[in-house]
């Protein structure tokens, strides 16, 4: 066959494939632009039983499972990449020794790479309460991935309640927290 | 020297200055974007900003037509350094600032991923395998100087786009399961 007709051919392929990964590429934008996020459910169903599943300590890299213990626990979702998580950050760390009092576990719960969450985290005290989950489990827990985010799970691993960090539920939590503080500093005088 | 060395250097001399001219083009789009950009992802004033960022876009594209147009070997060595260095800016600020949004190549409201430092790591491979094919003065037939300059433009579009694609195959594939 002549260089020419073969450069002709391969011309023109070139050009379709071209056209069709831009085309391809602009369908994505657009998808990415419809509010499909929204469809998804903020928080997993109220009441129901949190599935096992594992996930593992920062500091430790012990493997702990969110509704092993009798405890109830509260899960939050904070990203290095959502300003808003760096505000809240002094926030979680102040109801730390609380909750312990209260015999309340906190986890932070992250997905991302350890470096970059103890980079984040910043705080030992924070650093401590760390865990990994694999994204599966993240979004799972936090379907729509938002950060600030969290999660109350009872004693008996149902969810009661979940949201953005700050929202009425987490308000009144905080409430209920600083309302103990005080309550056992009055014991103590 | 190999024989497929020529088409190869002009299929590399094309695919950077490609990418160089998508940049510019991305950013003369998204002009003011890119400098509200320079203020908030890279700390640079705002005043400084105003005087810097026309300066940024003429030498994007100085340096893309350089590349392209007159086969400049100089606007090849300036690009690299020069995308080198800011590289190392980048990766400066997504390790300390985790959220950097960069608009390098037009793009808005998505911050900087892990994909877009591996594919500038490559870019900076690529300059580099650039120069390694230099010293011969190639000379190719001109059909297949523009088939090589086709097969750039493929790839400089995946290239630019490469933080999207990897999303789409991996990370939204998994969300799916």
């Amino acid at each position: 066959m002549d260089a020419a007709v073969m450069y002709i051919v391969l011309g023109i392929m070139l050009f379709s494939l071209t056209l069709n990964l831009m085309l391809t590429l602009n369908i994505m934008r657009v998808l990415q632009r419809l509010p499909m996020a929204e469809a998804l459910p903020l928080t997993p169903p109220l009441q129901a039983v949190i599935p096992t599943m594992s996930a593992t300590l920062l500091h430790t890299k012990q493997r702990i499972s969110f509704n092993a213990g009798e405890q109830p626990a509260v899960l939050v979702f904070l990203s290095s990449h959502c300003p808003k998580c760096e505000e809240k950050k002094s926030e979680v760390e102040a109801l730390l020794p609380l909750a312990a009092a209260a015999e309340l576990h906190v986890w932070l719960v992250s997905s991302e790479s350890s470096w970059r969450v103890k980079r984040f985290l910043s705080s030992a005290a924070l650093q401590q309460r760390a865990v990994f989950t694999r994204p599966k489990h993240y979004k799972a827990l936090n379907p729509r991935q938002v950060s600030p985010f969290y999660l109350f799970i009872d004693h008996e691993a149902r969810l009661q309640a979940g949201g953005t960090l700050g929202d009425e539920n987490w308000q009144s939590f905080r409430e209920q927290m600083l309302a103990i503080q005080v309550a056992t500093g009055e014991q103590g005088e | 020297m190999i024989s497929y060395a020529p088409f190869l250097a002009e299929l590399l001399r094309f695919y950077l200055g490609f990418i160089l001219l998508a940049a510019a083009w991305g950013k003369s789009r998204t002009y003011t974007y890119f400098l509200s950009q320079l203020t908030e992802s890279f700390l640079i004033p705002p005043a400084v900003s105003r005087a810097i960022a026309p300066c940024i876009l003429l030498l994007e594209w100085v340096l893309a037509l350089g590349i392209l147009l007159l086969n400049s070997r100089w606007a090849i060595a300036v690009a690299a350094v020069l995308f080198t260095l800011f590289s190392l800016v980048l990766l400066q600020r997504y390790v300390s600032a985790g959220a950097v949004k960069c608009s390098c190549f037009g793009e808005t409201d998505r911050p900087v991923t892990d994909y877009d430092l591996m594919r500038n790591g490559w870019l900076i491979a690529v300059f580099l395998g650039c120069f390694w094919l230099n010293d011969t003065a190639f000379r190719i037939a001109t059909p297949l100087q523009l088939l090589a300059a086709g097969l750039a433009v493929l790839v400089a579009l995946i290239t630019v786009n490469f933080s999207d694609i990897m999303l789409q195959l991996f990370d939204t594939a998994e969300a799916g399961r």
